[in-house]
């Protein structure tokens, strides 16, 4: 937000040596820095800042996301001036000053909104177009449109295998795990009369459903993919975009991977997909915000949202999680966003994650646990936090539980690898308490995913058992037991990857029972554990009857 | 004063399971010169911790490459060991004025508690063979050990929560006063869950780290506090780390969202007024070459200084080149008929060369 109260251009204000200096950004979101020559920070601001400077050469920078302008502006009296190009600023002198004015940046974006990296006004237009389409019925009240860009890629494949690229595509399924559409089978491409599916720039698949929790696949070929929660509100179409991530492709150099660009907009469900929206863009900004963790922006982005009466629920989620990012939050404030999403939304998981970030006075904390994990993995951090003191925030067994050592990557969205057994198989992952660990198989997934992210995934103990080993390890050497105890690189190490792991059982069996058996230690060490590794304390105990039973002791 | 002053520095270049870093070793190596002779920290307090003091050989895989964790474990042990032995003699913990940590090579961050550094012997299964730097850092100042504790990681911060944390075998060891009056800079190469970036710079086209070529550029003297010639300090260094890394990286570069254009700093105290020296420097001045076109021969140019335009330097043009010496700053480059006003950055960081 603005330092300083806006008040238009005149004379100047200070002393009559110094000029002022102001820049105003068309992106309201846009963070505004003002440097001297001696490097010093002198003003910085949200959409706008100003300031009373003495002359001298001065750099404004102008940032949003990861985009950012640098101009010079040389402050003479009566002849100030931009220094060097102007680019997309202009420059207007006044009595006393000069204001200088940015035009929206080029934003980086998965959504073909105007003014954003790699925009094709064929795709905006067609996104406009399919999501006021139906394509797939299968409830009443909401609406959930993906709609995928996809990369274009030269195959040095040759005859009939040309350009039929494994293309992303992806699948949403309901909470009990029954598909509902699929942007391949049921959606619209570009793809000319007599190409294959494959062969398009785009893909969309607007659906009618009943408001309420799904999940969308994410896959590549025949592979499982990445799962998200998707959220339908009733009114509301919830529109996600995804950008196909650049893939290493035979025949071309270098590995150009990265994660899938993502961005998950909100509209009254007849609006559909509005590539002009201001609205839009600024949710837009505040995803971008959130993702580099701007916090600053969080006031002008509430003083936005407040103004257009929440026209935006994902800019209320979003600006919510920034209003949090640096600590001495006002709680006042964020008890009045999660008032108004609840009155615009109704029930949807991230709200009531932020819910639990307000004062416990408050009375607005989510009393209904969380079976079924939020969009947002910043609302999945704040529902550990909570269910760190509240176990039964998290009930184990639930579909949050199961997923909660499967996470992928370290984005904006909560994304998980899949679930085998779970998967396409019709039965109800939140609802089936007698599911339990040992139905379970860990798929391993994609040894490493095309991305640069982390993927940490073994085929004898996932990262989270071998972080609860080494945590159980470091235990029995503070209790004071002789050695160092096993790793899970000795394990391993014996006999190659996941075959030497049953290799010593007497030590594991040492290793595995003691504190979280105890009685009076139980909750209180379970809770630490937690914590530390990053897991609902439901989870400890299915993540350690994992690891007795992977290591041979159960 | 330096005499007091001890360093741990590491740079870990090759990673068999995660692949080998070009700069990581050649930056470690140089701030460890840096340390040695601007710095003057005494030799016999400097723990240079290198791949190449152990490869070659080359190893066959993870597991016989080092460095690993217990070799930066047991240089912080060695202060450790000899802050307890002053102790005993009832010095208290106080081993010396300042700490500098160092370290270079692959990284992330596993929660909130800093970027660590992978050591060699590190996987993408087994994260868990790192350096927590911030967290030894804070260590030696929190318990008393030093007066200031200076940070520099030259590492990506991308995050994995699920991955364990390697902390430091020490109990908390509170000192008070130590924490109220303790200084501390904490420079990361890049924010958090994002990358750094390693690249060919000049003069020598050799590869390096922007962070790392940023901060040895600062302490020798492009950082200099403005209006001091001879102090470089927390903030003004912190200042030409924030404004001038991102002039190593080509704007195609600065459009990667992966990688972060400034890096992150923090510094306590945090107010400008408590600022505090960290080096004393001697005068630098930059060579920066104008070529001027042909039709600018006879005019009168000035080089103007960004602070409060004071002509620093003029001539007539005569040859298509003029060179000239300039003070890390900011300056305009001024040519009238027409009159042309061109930016010109002195940072210190590449060959400075102006084209009106």
């Amino acid at each position: 937000m603005s330092t300083r109260k806006s008040r238009k251009p005149g004379p100047s204000a200070g002393p009559p040596d110094r000029i002022r200096l102001v820049v105003e950004c068309e992106d309201r979101a846009a963070e505004v820095f003002i440097v001297n020559s001696g490097l010093v920070l002198v003003e910085r601001g949200t959409g706008r800042a100003e300031t009373s400077v003495l002359p001298g050469l001065y750099a404004v920078r102008v940032k949003t996301g990861t985009v950012s302008r640098e101009h010079y502006v040389a402050l003479k009296p009566g002849e100030e001036s931009i220094v060097g190009e102007s680019g997309s600023v202009r420059a207007e002198r006044f009595e006393g000053g000069v204001k200088l004015t940015y035009e929206r940046m080029t934003i980086v974006s998965a959504a073909p909104l105007e003014a954003t990296d790699g925009w094709d006004a064929s795709q905006a237009e067609a996104a406009r177009r399919e999501s006021r389409s139906i394509h797939v019925r299968r409830g009443k009240g909401a609406g959930v449109f993906v709609f995928i860009r996809h990369r274009a890629v030269p195959h040095a494949g040759t005859g009939a295998e040309a350009g039929l690229l494994p293309r992303l595509r992806a699948v949403l399924y309901d909470s009990d795990g029954k598909e509902i559409a699929d942007t391949r089978r049921d959606g619209a491409t570009d793809a000319g009369p007599g190409e294959p599916r494959t062969a398009c720039s785009w893909s969309a698949c607007s659906t009618i459903v009943d408001p309420g929790w799904y999940r969308l696949v994410l896959r590549q070929g025949s592979e499982a993919g990445l799962n998200r929660t998707v959220v339908a509100c009733a009114g509301w179409q919830t529109q996600v975009f995804l950008r196909e991530p650049g893939l290493p492709v035979p025949g071309e150099a270098g590995d150009t991977g990265r994660g899938t660009e993502s961005t998950v907009l909100m509209a009254p469900q007849a609006q559909g997909f509005d590539p002009g929206s201001k609205d839009l863009r600024l949710s837009e900004m505040a995803r971008l915000a959130l993702a580099h963790r701007r916090g600053r922006v969080a006031g002008r982005l509430l003083e936005e949202l407040v103004r257009s009466k929440f026209r935006d629920p994902m800019l209320g989620v979003l600006a919510g999680h920034l209003l949090l990012l640096g600590g001495g939050a006002d709680l006042a404030l964020l008890k009045e966003i999660v008032l108004n999403l609840r009155r615009l939304v109704g029930w949807h998981p991230d709200v009531e994650a932020l819910a639990l970030r307000t004062a416990p006075a408050a009375g607005l904390a989510a009393a209904s646990p969380f079976l079924l994990p939020p969009m947002l993995l910043r609302s999945w951090l704040a529902v550990l936090g909570a269910a760190a003191g509240r176990p039964e925030l998290v009930p184990s067994g639930s579909y949050s539980d199961l997923v909660s050592d499967r996470l992928f990557g370290d984005g904006l969205w909560l994304e998980w690898w899949p679930l085998t057994g779970i998967e396409g198989a019709g039965s109800a992952p939140t609802r089936a308490a007698g599911l339990t660990a040992a139905d379970l198989r860990w798929t391993g997934g994609p040894r490493f995913h095309p991305s640069e992210r982390s993927v940490f995934q073994i085929g004898a103990l996932n990262p989270t058992e071998a972080a609860l080993l080494d945590q159980l390890r470091a235990l029995r050497s503070a209790a004071g037991k002789t050695g160092r105890g096993a790793t899970a690189k000795e394990y391993t190490a014996r006999g190659g990857r996941g075959s030497g792991v049953r290799g010593h059982p007497a030590i594991a069996g040492d290793m595995l029972a003691g504190p979280l058996d105890s009685g009076d230690t139980g909750p209180r060490l379970r809770e630490a554990l937690a914590r530390s590794l990053g897991v609902p304390p439901a989870s400890v105990d299915r993540l350690l009857a994992g690891l007795r039973r992977k290591l041979g002791t159960s | 004063m330096a005499k007091t002053d001890w360093a741990i520095v590491m740079g870990v270049s090759k990673y068999p399971a995660l692949g080998d870093l070009d700069g990581a070793e050649r930056d470690a190596s140089e701030f460890r010169d840096w340390l040695l002779t601007a710095a003057g920290v005494p030799k016999s307090h400097v723990s240079p911790i290198v791949t190449s003091d152990f490869h070659p050989p080359v190893p066959e895989s993870e597991f016989e490459a080092k460095p690993t964790p217990e070799h930066a474990e047991k240089a912080f042990d060695r202060l450790w060991k000899l802050a307890k032995t002053s102790a005993a003699r009832g010095d208290g913990l106080r081993l010396g004025r300042r700490l500098y940590v160092y370290l270079a090579g692959h990284g992330f961050e596993p929660k909130d508690d800093g970027p660590v550094l992978l050591t060699a012997n590190a996987s993408r299964e087994q994260p868990g063979y790192h350096v927590a730097g911030k967290l030894y850092a804070e260590h030696f100042l929190r318990s008393g050990c030093f007066e200031e504790v200076l940070l520099f990681m030259d590492t990506c911060r991308e995050r994995c929560d699920q991955a364990p944390l390697r902390r430091p075998p020490f109990a908390p060891s509170v000192n008070p006063q130590a924490v109220t009056d303790g200084r501390f800079f904490h420079g990361f190469a890049t924010r958090w869950s994002l990358r750094t970036r390693e690249k060919p710079l000049p003069p020598d086209g050799l590869p390096g780290g922007i962070f790392t070529r940023t901060l040895l550029t600062g302490l020798k003297g492009a950082a200099r506090k403005p209006g001091s010639e001879h102090q470089v300090t927390a903030h003004s260094l912190k200042n030409y780390l924030i404004n001038r890394m991102r002039d190593l990286l080509t704007p195609e570069e600065r459009k990667d969202p992966d990688v972060q254009e400034w890096p992150e700093v923090h510094i306590a105290p945090d107010a400008e007024d408590r600022d505090f020296v960290l080096v004393e420097v001697e005068p630098v001045l930059f060579p920066v070459i104008v070529h001027f076109a042909p039709g600018d021969k006879g005019k009168r140019v000035e080089v103007q200084r960004g602070g409060d335009f004071k002509v620093v330097e003029r001539t007539r043009v005569r040859a298509l080149e003029w060179r000239i010496d300039l003070a890390p700053d900011t300056y305009q480059l001024v040519i009238p008929d027409p009159l042309r006003m061109v930016l010109l950055k002195v940072s210190g960081l590449e060959e400075h060369h102006v084209y009106p």
